[in-house]
């Protein structure tokens, strides 16, 4: 029960700081238009999310395997 | 405690959407395509470990791995764009040499994976949003199946913030030519029908909140729920009791839903530094619960080459149908012996180089006037991976990016 309330608490307090943030203008965007900025995960990354999700119990949130194929490999 | 946790977490999505933003501007993020794309990615992966669930818990999991993805992005008109992915793996593995349908024999075996996908998407610029459909299709020796899905995702009026909304549903069957009877372990193989189908449906929920906090700094809230019922254990998987030697066929419920809960972070640091992150909390009706964190720290050497490093902690607790070798008892209900539902805490380190400068890297002309085929980018990355269990892996992988 403790560690739901922390999770509860804690996407409260980010939606709190999200609320909270500034505009940026178009012309201010310079380092957040670079490449390496963008979110989301590399294409070359995709062969080692899917090794994840078939290695280990979790799956989702990432470019890789998120439920359908057998994973039996 | 998920029903919660989901409540809270779209109702936050909802109240941060709601903000105002500044009046239109320029538009952001990807550039727009004018020409076609074309990546190969290729990658190599071996795998040592000594808990194979095929033999019940024990014995090789050694495999390798040959995977290729070509990825066509074709901008049909200035709203519409198609993209077609087509993967193919080829891998050996010596423990699923004891599958083979047909014969039980040789020290390993070699299957072949096939993926299509593709994705239709329109973009609406006035309304500032995005929205399409994606059809997909896999067939290997043992295992098909058909997908489909939808997306739909919508940018503030500033540009600052963007809402995206993903569903698709997942068709699976096992042994696609034959009878799943063939996939049993070969000792197992005479004692009639012990599975209650062959199909496997996967249905995909997502929603995923961006968010610019300021001029160096943004972040990406994803929520993810994932419903499967069919065959959720596999059709080979042995299982060894403590009362008889002779071992039963993995057996788990089924149905399972799935919560993973994604948090991305981007960080422009210095002017040569990113911080690149990544926390996600994952949970399941197994009793499966997963804290895993990425780091990625891109170092630009120049604007158009950067270096980086990465490190990725995985943790998770044990499926409760989880037991070792000749642990499990045989009054249970379900049973598995698959160590990718044991308690682990696994870490992957590794480094690659990413390349893309502005006027390509070479491009090959036929005539002056025309634009040719021009090599735009280039990355290659290496990483190590290690189990608490014991199994390790090492990968390599590459990435071309090819305009037309």
């Amino acid at each position: 029960m403790k560690t739901v309330l922390h999770q509860i608490a804690f996407f409260l307090l980010l939606g709190l700081l999200l609320s909270a943030c500034v505009s940026v203008k178009e012309y201010q965007k310079a380092y957040l238009n670079d490449e390496e900025m963008q979110l989301g995960e590399r294409k070359a990354a995709v062969f080692e999310a899917d090794f994840h999700s078939y290695r280990e119990g979790a799956v989702g949130g990432t470019i890789g395997n998120s439920g359908s194929g057998c994973g039996c490999n | 405690m998920r029903l919660q946790l989901t409540v809270v977490f779209f109702l936050s999505f909802t109240a941060l959407f709601a903000q105002q933003g500044a009046p239109d501007s320029l538009s952001t993020g990807k550039r727009k395509l004018d020409r076609t794309e074309v990546d190969f990615l290729f990658s190599y992966y071996h795998q040592e470990g000594n808990n194979s669930a095929v033999t019940g818990g024990t014995g090789t999991e050694k495999l390798s791995d040959y995977a290729s993805i070509i990825v066509v992005n074709v901008p049909v008109r200035s709203n519409h764009n198609v993209e077609v992915d087509f993967g193919t793996s080829y891998y050996t593995s010596a423990s699923s040499d004891n599958i083979n349908p047909y014969t039980v024999s040789s020290a390993s075996s070699d299957n072949l994976v096939f993926k299509l996908d593709v994705t239709s998407s329109f973009t609406d610029t006035v309304n500032r949003s995005t929205s399409g459909f994606k059809v997909g299709v896999t067939h290997q020796n043992n295992f098909g199946g058909i997908r489909a899905g939808g997306f739909y995702s919508k940018q503030s009026r500033d540009k600052n913030r963007e809402l995206k909304v993903q569903g698709s549903v997942n068709l699976d069957k096992w042994a696609l030519y034959y009878s799943i009877s063939k996939l049993y372990p070969v000792e197992l193989k005479n004692q009639g029908n012990l599975v209650d189908t062959d199909k496997r449906y996967s249905y995909n929920f997502s929603l995923a909140y961006k968010q610019i906090l300021t001029k160096r700094l943004q972040l990406q809230l994803a929520g993810e729920m994932i419903y499967q019922t069919g065959l959720l254990s596999t059709p080979f998987h042995r299982v060894y009791f403590v009362e008889q030697d002779q071992p039963k066929l993995e057996k788990l419920p089924a149905h399972r839903l799935r919560f993973p809960l994604t948090l991305r972070m981007n960080y422009f640091i210095f002017d040569r530094l990113i911080i690149r992150s990544l926390y996600r909390f994952y949970d399941d009706d197994f009793g499966l619960q997963a804290h895993t964190i990425n780091l990625e720290l891109p170092f630009k050497v120049t604007n158009f080459f950067s270096p980086y490093p990465f490190y990725n902690y995985h943790t998770q607790t044990a499926a409760r149908y989880f037991q070792r070798y000749k642990e499990h008892t045989l009054n249970e209900t379900y049973y598995t012996s698959d160590y990718d539902l044991s308690s682990l805490s696994s870490y992957e380190i590794g480094g690659g180089i990413y390349y893309a400068p502005v006027y390509n890297i070479v491009t090959f002309k036929r005539h002056k006037k025309k634009r040719g085929i021009a090599l735009r980018k280039w990355e290659l990355r290496y990483a190590y991976y290690r189990r608490s269990t014991g199994l390790y892996a090492n990968i390599v992988s590459t990435h071309f990016g090819f305009t037309f």
